[in-house]
């Protein structure tokens, strides 16, 4: 029953859409089947100071035609999947590339359409894995002719260290004397 | 009859004891709810006063009312908008929940554990991009049956408890299906279904629709449907000049639809009459909320209403029950 739900901003020729569609079956190109919550958005917390990053690309069934968007595969099995997405029916019949670090690659699998409720299939360019130092951000994008391109930013930042931070505090409003709450 | 109203708002749950004469949430800092949450549901419970449950956009919740504060339900529709909830009247811990997108999930164990329900409802629809569930019913005939309707998908019927749905909609002449009511005479079942394209009816069990369009309103946009009473011929029906709208009417008929009667208003409705809140316990006590936060009452069953004072802002339910247990405020 669980499931991720994806809130993409679809580009189409009438303007964009949001349909909200729940992710509730997730897998690769190759066969292997993920569990739908190792997606995440675009903004990501690492524990570590350096991280991996695999460029990709995903197809997600959605009941007005399948949409494709950029991904990302970071080094600790999550999924990057970006709220900008084009729906395939739209798009010209041209190949769709995906550029990443100076590195661009026509997609073969690209206007396959998926049709299944719930269905998100990744394809992975597994042999471009690059390293990360952090904080960073990553740039990953599609593009076709004539078509604004979609655009994968993925900002990774560490996470706070203990020491450098301040304690929790609470706030009670009145500070001199007692005075009526208007919450 | 002294009773406590609920009003489910995009500004949390708001209560009233006084007749719906005032108005007032829960505490803010310990009422287990955050008071600015969106509501969009609020079901009383057929037999215990009080235990409300309220479908919200950051889950969904139940009042306990011995504390004066709501309580959690884990679920996994946390993420979603659940939209509408209902409870069998003969087993009230069989609980079913509609969100946004459109799905329903459903508790046998009063929100122990839940199922998502195999509903197959469309996943993007025109206008409004994603799906979604604006009614839920018990067959008041067999609650082993469920009705559904999905904006913008039509109406769903189960027949065993919601394991499987079949979308019924031949003959729909707009598939944004709004809410149902069902009435069982001699001569058979008539169940209306309200959608943006007019009233429907079906008198074989929703196989197929016919429309049937009045002229009483000049408008066409049906939203809320509800009875006057169990299995009554007397039904309250709302219309607007379109979602939110500008103005709203209710129509009211005492033949399950077949004519209508324009009922006056003692005020004008600044936008469609999204919810008419009714309990069993008295059927002709009825409010209704327009979707831009005026509340209406009527005490005759629905033949004529007084406007409470107090506005809420953006209202998407209104619903009362009798008032056997005070809650703290």
């Amino acid at each position: 029953m669980s499931f991720f739900l994806y809130k993409p901003h679809v580009y189409g020729p009438a303007g964009v859409t949001t349909p909200d569609i729940i992710i509730d079956y997730l897998r690769t190109d190759e066969g292997k089947v993920i569990s739908p919550q190792m997606l995440t958005s675009d903004t990501f917390l690492s524990a570590q100071g350096t991280m991996h990053v695999t460029p990709a690309y995903g197809k997600i069934a959605a009941g007005g035609g399948a949409l494709i968007a950029p991904m990302l595969l970071l080094d600790d099995g999550r999924y990057v999947l970006p709220r900008l997405a084009w729906r395939i029916g739209h798009l010209p019949d041209q190949p769709i590339c995906l550029s990443f670090r100076h590195a661009s690659w026509a997609l073969p699998g690209a206007k396959e359409r998926i049709t299944v409720r719930g269905h998100c299939e990744i394809s992975l360019f597994a042999k471009k894995t690059c390293e990360v130092t952090l904080p960073s951000t990553v740039d990953i994008f599609l593009t076709q002719d004539g078509e604004k391109p979609l655009p994968l930013t993925l900002h990774i930042d560490a996470c706070s260290k203990a020491p450098a931070t301040q304690n929790a505090r609470y706030s009670v409003g009145p500070t001199r004397k007692e005075v009526k709450h208007y919450i | 009859m002294k009773h406590t109203a609920y009003a489910a708002t995009m500004q949390g749950l708001w209560l009233s004891h006084d007749d719906g004469e005032s108005w007032a949430r829960l505490l803010t800092p310990t009422g287990g709810f955050y008071n600015e949450a969106r509501c969009w549901c609020v079901e009383a419970h057929p037999m215990c006063p009080g235990e409300v449950l309220v479908g919200t956009d950051q889950g969904l919740y139940r009042m306990n009312p011995a504390e004066g504060r709501f309580d959690y339900i884990p679920s996994p529709m946390d993420s979603l908008h659940i939209l509408q909830v209902a409870r069998d009247p003969n087993d009230p811990d069989f609980i079913v929940c509609g969100t946004r997108p459109a799905e329903l999930f459903i508790s046998e164990n009063n929100g122990e554990s839940w199922v998502r329900a195999p509903l197959d409802a469309a996943t993007e629809c025109w206008f409004i991009n994603t799906t979604r569930v604006t009614s839920i019913q018990f067959d008041p005939r067999d609650t082993d049956v469920i009705w559904a309707t999905v904006e913008i998908d039509g109406v769903f019927k189960s027949e065993d408890r919601g394991k499987s749905w079949t979308l019924m909609i031949h003959g729909l002449a707009d598939n944004d299906a709004h809410d149902l009511v069902f009435y069982d005479g001699e001569l058979g079942r008539d169940i209306l279904a309200s959608t943006e394209d007019s009233m429907h009816r079906s008198m074989d069990n929703a196989v197929s629709w016919l429309q049937e369009p009045t002229d009483v309103a000049p408008f066409v946009y049906y939203r809320s449907l509800v009875q006057v009473g169990a299995n009554s011929g007397i039904v309250l029906a709302s219309v607007g000049d379109k979602p939110s709208g500008e103005t709203g009417m209710v129509l009211r008929s005492t033949d399950v639809g077949k004519t209508w009667q324009t009922i006056a208003l003692p005020h004008p409705p600044n936008s469609t009459i999204w919810g008419f809140g009714t309990h069993q316990a008295d059927p002709d006590l009825i409010y209704f909320c327009t979707i831009f936060g005026q509340i209406f009452q009527s005490k005759d069953g629905g033949i004529t209403w007084a406007k409470k004072r107090r506005e809420l802002g953006e209202i998407r339910m209104i619903t009362w029950e009798p008032q056997d247990m005070d809650t703290k405020q």
